[in-house]
């Protein structure tokens, strides 16, 4: 995984070599904005966040492994924490009344006057991080396991049950005349 | 709907609200402090440290330890909900042993809303509060073992009371939940003493109050309400840390 080069600008980074580190930084700011965007739904939140990520990880640049070949998943990684934090401080933390989540998502009365991305704004933090890492920033298996610190195979059941469970808001209701 | 097609669908529905921000990682970059030495990465050198550090505690907590039990209590007293239990139990598996906090049980919580204060927004008592909580559980989600929410049941009183409120706050439907104001939100604090309850008006006190319980202050959730409620049930808490949702979640023994 990663060039030799990518690998050269790793160690550089890691040792302190400040234009390694912005190779390395500049073209995740852009995911790693969309991703903060999308978590914190606040141009201002979201572009802090992403300061944030670039102030942490430079000062944590010891923590950084070559051999894993990308910088990718370190990133993403702290930005992801980065929004959990400020959503906890902010007003918008969930906090869902009536029947259980489980139920609620799939209730008839939900079901039919929600759109999908009221449905995804529904979902608890971690689903919704797991589906913008994957299917918007396209990130392979793996980097999303590793950004969010569980298994691969952790990763495809949470994806499988996330994307069943929002199905029945998906489907087309079938009008009868 | 296919998968291909549900990827699709997702991809839009994230993507319609973004809004760009142009020259970010030039911003971004020139802010970054290069100078700043790194942090220290964990070495074994560091473990005499840790090891003064710990000695010091140890020294502290005998030194100091009798007054904070002896504080504690007074707190526990003071509180504004029933006193707490005093030998508590959770039989959940995600509870083994996980140390169990008294002025976390769930008869401690109390349901604050906002109103609208000048420029400001205040936190006021809804007389919704743990005296009225029947029982409090895990979220029992079969596809999310992992899911630490907690919902609190509420007896025939504090159903009323929570129906009324959430139909006077639920936010108007056609509204977005995520650009709502305070004044759509319940606050959920637990463990609140009479000192905090009757010191309220003080914004220092509310303001360290609010606090999320993770950074020392009372607050347990602060979530819109979304549909007003005619159920029994509120889910309180969404937090990682277990020894709250185990504390929230615990009976007399």
């Amino acid at each position: 995984m990663g060039s030799v080069d990518e690998r050269g600008l790793l160690e550089g980074a890691r040792q302190g070599d400040r234009r390694a580190f912005e190779e390395l930084l500049r073209p995740l700011i852009e995911p790693a904005y969309r991703l903060a965007f999308a978590m914190l739904g606040e141009r201002e939140a979201a572009e802090d966040a992403v300061q944030e990520m670039a102030l942490k990880g430079w000062r944590h640049r010891g923590r950084i492994r070559p051999e894993l070949g990308t910088l990718r998943p370190w990133f993403l990684a702290i930005v992801s924490n980065e929004c959990r934090m400020v959503r906890r401080r902010r007003w918008w933390s969930v906090l869902r009344f009536g029947e259980p989540p489980e139920r609620a998502l799939v209730g008839r009365d939900l079901a039919t006057r929600l759109d999908l991305q009221q449905a995804l704004g529904r979902l608890p933090y971690r689903d919704r991080l797991l589906l913008h890492l994957y299917f918007v920033l396209d990130l392979p298996t793996a980097e999303v396991a590793q950004v969010l610190g569980i298994s691969v195979g952790a990763v495809k059941s949470r994806l499988h049950r996330v994307t069943t469970r929002l199905r029945p808001d998906l489907d087309p209701v079938e009008v009868v005349e | 709907m296919s998968d291909e097609h549900l990827a699709v669908a997702i991809r839009e529905a994230f993507d319609e609200k973004y809004v760009p921000s142009p020259g970010l990682a030039d911003r971004v970059i020139s802010a970054i402090p290069w100078d700043r030495q790194p942090a220290r990465a964990a070495s074994v050198p560091r473990l005499a440290g840790a090891f003064t550090a710990i000695l010091t505690l140890l020294i502290l907590a005998l030194l100091i330890g009798p007054s904070v039990l002896t504080m504690g209590s007074r707190l526990g007293q003071a509180s504004p909900s029933p006193a707490p239990q005093s030998s508590i139990v959770n039989t959940d598996p995600r509870c083994k042993g996980i140390r169990l906090l008294p002025d976390r049980v769930f008869q401690r919580i109390a349901v604050y809303r906002w109103r609208s204060s000048g420029s400001a927004f205040v936190a006021v008592p809804t007389g919704l509060d743990g005296s009225m909580a029947a029982d409090a559980i895990f979220n029992p989600s079969p596809n999310q073992p992992d899911d630490r929410s907690v919902i609190v049941f509420f007896n025939a009183r504090g159903q009323a009371l929570l129906d009324q409120l959430t139909t006077e706050i639920a936010i108007p439907q056609s509204a977005d939940p995520i650009s709502d104001t305070p004044v759509h939100h319940l606050a959920v604090l637990v463990g609140l003493t009479d000192q905090q309850v009757a010191n309220w008006a003080d914004p220092v006190v509310a303001e360290k109050a609010l606090m999320p319980i993770e950074q020392g202050g009372n607050l347990l959730s602060n979530g819109v309400v979304l549909t007003p409620f005619t159920g029994n049930q509120l889910i309180a808490y969404f937090g990682a840390d277990l020894a709250t949702a185990c504390s929230l979640t615990a009976h007399p023994k």
